[in-house]
């Protein structure tokens, strides 16, 4: 049982990362709170990566999304309402964007308390990128959700590599 | 949403500005399922491409989303009023929550501001909120032919909230019915006695978050504590009692629609109860004579209402 983040509620987040997937994807799917800092991460096929600043100047972060193969195309069926087999790659990415998109809002709220935080827009992370991303940045906390063997894990940084941040 | 197509004797025309089209197709099959036919659909990734489009696309209702590349959507919809494009209606669906940009959609006349996640039937009744007026005027046949006698109409309605909540901006919407599932832990409940009528002739339920935005709402209570008691499902004393006297306001709708006419409505007594109780789920599970509301103000979130008469 990891240890849970007490500076906000985290069965809160996990609330919201659920609503969130059935709203993208259509699937019920529970999210569990499953280490904080210094937790592992597991690169993806679709890893998005979206900024979060506070208003205000001062640190950054953001939130990451690691989506396997078969959740994206679970989502970008959902979204599209189209057939797997009507399915493209570029659908692929665009629907794993979105999901980036909200799941980050799920998490913003607890990047900062009482400051502001911006939302940049989400952007694919390569591997190389991501990479870096888990030897210079910090985790805060990790979420992950599973349907089978299929996982679907949302990263939250407190910073992130000076060399990565992506201006909103 | 609606069973039948309505029929229309010129296309209603739409702008969907996203620069996902995976949303941009959710945002379609929205609009289809409002029934409207014939329409015109047309899609833009960004604000800057939106503003080119509507040079030679006027569209009737643009629904946008508000972090993009380059124009955003709020710059989009700036843009719009400064050149002279006052009468297209705009709506948002929008992860974007800070109370002061949410203001200066409204300010430039947003109709909606819908937040992801969304379900499909919120969406369709936002848009046919927002377009049902313009609809209406393109119907070649007007079939005026009321099924069910509404409790509570939607204007009246509005009226009632604008006296209890003064300048704050809300959006009161007729939505999909109210059911046990949707209901949170607490909810309001009041019921309601006519003249002439033996027991209850109406109830009325706010679940919580209506009571806290109502009752905090007309309380003046600051934002960070209306959403506080949201979150917590617990409205203080102060929202509480507000929020009953709108219910007792709301008597006077009922008094309006009432059928024969005329019953002087008045609420006898309204206390919160549970989820589980178990009339509650007997009244939601009615067909007919009833008004369901959604209701929102930007910064808060969301509630609902509605209202039912009771079968003689």
């Amino acid at each position: 049982m990891p240890d849970t983040d007490p500076s906000y509620d985290v069965a809160q987040v996990e609330m919201k990362l659920s609503r969130a997937w059935k709203f993208l994807s259509g699937e019920k799917r529970g999210f569990q709170y499953v280490g904080g800092a210094g937790g592992h991460w597991g690169f993806a096929e679709f890893s998005f990566l979206m900024p979060l600043d506070l208003a205000h100047g001062g640190r950054c972060g953001g939130v990451g999304v690691l989506i396997q193969h078969a959740d994206a195309v679970r989502v970008a069926t959902n979204m599209f309402g189209v057939a797997r087999h009507d399915i493209q790659q570029a659908d692929l990415g665009d629907a794993c964007a979105e999901v980036c998109n909200v799941f980050s809002d799920c998490l913003a709220m607890h990047f900062s308390t009482g400051q502001e935080v911006k939302m940049g827009l989400p952007r694919w992370a390569s591997p190389l990128e991501y990479e870096s991303i888990a030897e210079y940045s910090v985790i805060r906390a990790i979420y992950q959700g599973c349907a089978g063997s299929v996982r679907l894990r949302v990263v939250l940084y407190d910073s992130l590599s000076s060399r990565l941040e992506v201006s909103p | 949403m609606k069973e039948k197509p309505i029929s229309l004797s010129k296309p209603l025309k739409f702008l969907i500005v996203d620069d996902s089209r995976a949303i941009q197709a959710i945002i379609r099959r929205a609009i289809l399922r409002c029934g409207y036919e014939p329409i015109e659909v047309k899609t833009a990734l960004d604000g800057e491409q939106a503003l080119d489009l509507v040079e030679s696309f006027v569209p009737d209702l643009i629904i946008t989303d508000w972090h993009m590349p380059k124009v955003s959507g709020l710059e989009m919809v700036q843009a719009l009023r400064q050149m002279g494009h006052t009468s297209i209606r705009v709506g948002f669906v929008t992860t974007e929550k800070t109370p002061a940009l949410l203001d200066q959609a409204i300010s430039n006349g947003a109709l909606f501001i819908l937040h992801k996640p969304f379900n499909d039937d919120e969406l369709a009744a936002a848009v046919v909120a927002s377009v049902k007026d313009l609809a209406k005027q393109l119907e070649p046949v007007v079939v005026a032919q009321k099924a069910d006698v509404e409790p509570v109409l939607e204007a009246s309605l509005h009226k009632r909230l604008q006296a209890t909540l003064g300048n704050i901006p809300f959006r009161l919407i007729a939505h999909d019915p109210m059911t046990t599932e949707k209901l949170t832990v607490n909810n309001l409940l009041g019921l309601y006695v006519g003249s002439g009528h033996k027991g209850v002739y109406a109830i009325g339920v706010m679940d919580s978050n209506a009571v806290c935005m109502v009752g905090g709402g007309a309380s003046r209570k600051l934002p960070p504590e209306v959403r506080a008691a949201m979150e917590s499902g617990q409205p203080d004393e102060t929202m509480l009692v507000k929020a009953n006297e709108f219910m007792r306001s709301v008597a006077q709708c009922m008094s309006e629609t009432a059928d024969p006419a005329p019953v002087a409505v008045s609420l006898a007594k309204a206390s919160v109860v549970k989820n589980t109780f178990g009339k509650l789920s007997e009244v939601l599970a009615q067909t007919g004579h009833r008004s369901d509301f959604r209701f929102s103000i930007p910064g808060y979130g969301e509630g609902r209402m509605a209202f039912f008469v009771m079968a003689a």
